[in-house]
């Protein structure tokens, strides 16, 4: 039994795109252009057509993926100049038949586009991203208690907790570009999302790092991380928001 | 040859922070703020020197306030009225994009409250209080650069 509804036509487009992949390659230190011509459908996604690149063209052009869901987070490059997810952006989507792929911009290069996501997650870590409680006992021994949590509470931070890390986000940001140091959208939305969770109770340890220059205090609110985070987390709503609460006092609606 | 880690960052994608009015908001709010506090420390010395640092006279006064204003150009208005006209606009610029940030940053004016969200979701400086904002705030700097305009070029 077939569970596609009856007359339900999936329509399958063919098309050759040339991909210009900006390579860099850690032997010399120099990036360079390869170019390839490659079929795929229009239910194909970039990662596809680099992955049938590195099998049928050139095995030695380095990706990193690994759901091709969009859920690991593993593959976000910059395609046509934006920040993106390779397996959730289809060439036939972009509406350009010669199509760039470069990696990640603020991130150090590894090789071709592997870039190396370790300052981007120390800065992750930097801001406690887990459940705090007062009672330290409480928290690593007792484990026998539920927080209890309504819906209206989840919806506080819910948006934010649907980051995958990809950093794409970051990659966008012109004060991380500015500032080698500042922390970046993800890190804060970060702490937005834990702040605001009615059964943490970290949000004062969490100051030390949010309140400060490195902090929410670099951002000058261009939204560019909001416009092309994949998930739809808006870091700079958890910024703003995490700035409201430092200016009025109050911390975060949870 | 043996490999090693980049030291250095990827390169930003420039096109990317030139195509939307957020960006280029803080584009103009860093100029013109940079070029405003310049200004500030300009403005200070030449009338600190016009009156004659604590010891003023008519003609030190007209002297130097003379050479600032320079000859006149068009209508009424000298060198000066223009580098004033430009200044007066950064500080339109500076100001009513300044409020926009403290209301919405301090009061939270205009910030959405979290939501469940469904695909695709719109990102919160693309919904519409941020859009009257922003949009506010170039109106507001229209009418300033007509009044202004007006008052250095005609009246
Ligand atoms: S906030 Fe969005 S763009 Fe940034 S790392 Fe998370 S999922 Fe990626
Ligand atoms: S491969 Fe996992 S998000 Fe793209």
């Amino acid at each position: 039994m077939s569970s596609v509804k009856a007359g339900l036509k999936i329509e399958v487009k063919r098309g050759t795109f040339t991909f210009r992949v900006k390579r860099y390659d850690p032997k010399t230190g120099d990036y360079r252009w390869s170019e390839y011509k490659v079929e795929v459908t229009n239910r194909q996604t970039v990662l596809d057509a680099l992955l049938k690149i590195k099998s049928t063209q050139d095995a030695t052009l380095a990706v990193r993926y690994s759901c091709r869901m969009g859920i690991c987070g593993s593959c976000a490059m910059v395609i046509n100049g934006v920040p993106r997810l390779a397996c959730e952006t289809k060439p036939f989507e972009l509406g350009t038949d010669v199509i760039t792929v470069e990696p990640l911009s603020n991130l150090k290069p590894i090789k071709d586009l592997v870039v190396d996501m370790d300052e981007f997650f120390e800065k992750h870590k930097s801001v406690k991203p887990w459940l705090i409680r007062r009672d330290e006992g409480e928290q690593f021994e007792k484990l026998d208690s539920y927080y209890v949590q309504t819906e209206e509470q989840l919806i506080n931070y819910l948006e934010f907790a649907y980051c995958i890390k990809c950093g794409a986000c970051y990659s966008a940001c012109p004060m991380v570009f500015l500032n080698k140091n500042y922390l970046g959208p993800q890190a804060l939305a970060a702490a937005y999302r834990w702040s605001a969770d009615n059964r943490d109770e970290g949000y004062v340890l969490r100051l030390k790092v949010i309140d400060s220059d490195n902090g929410v205090w670099s951002c000058h609110y261009s939204g560019t991380c909001s416009k092309v985070c994949p998930k739809g987390v808006d870091p700079a709503l958890a910024i703003n928001l995490l700035k409201k609460s430092l200016l009025t006092g109050k911390p975060p609606a949870r | 040859m043996t490999e090693k880690l980049a030291t250095k960052r990827n390169p930003p994608k420039w096109s990317l922070w030139l195509r939307g009015l957020d960006e280029w908001l803080l584009i103009f709010q860093k100029v013109s703020g940079a070029i405003l506090a310049i200004y500030l420390i300009g403005h200070t010395l030449v009338i600190s020197t016009a009156l004659g640092f604590g010891h003023p006279s008519q003609l030190t006064w007209e002297r130097v306030i003379g050479l600032i204003e320079g000859p006149k150009v068009v209508g009424v208005a000298h060198v000066g009225t223009i580098i004033e006209y430009l200044i007066a606009l950064l500080v339109a610029i500076h100001g009513a994009n300044g409020i926009r940030l403290i209301l919405m940053q301090y009061f939270g004016l205009g910030l959405p409250k979290p939501e469940r969200h469904t695909y695709p979701m719109i990102p919160s400086p693309r919904k519409s209080p941020q859009l009257v904002y922003k949009y506010l705030v170039i109106a507001v700097v229209i009418v300033f650069i007509i009044l202004a305009s007006y008052v250095a070029f005609v009246g």
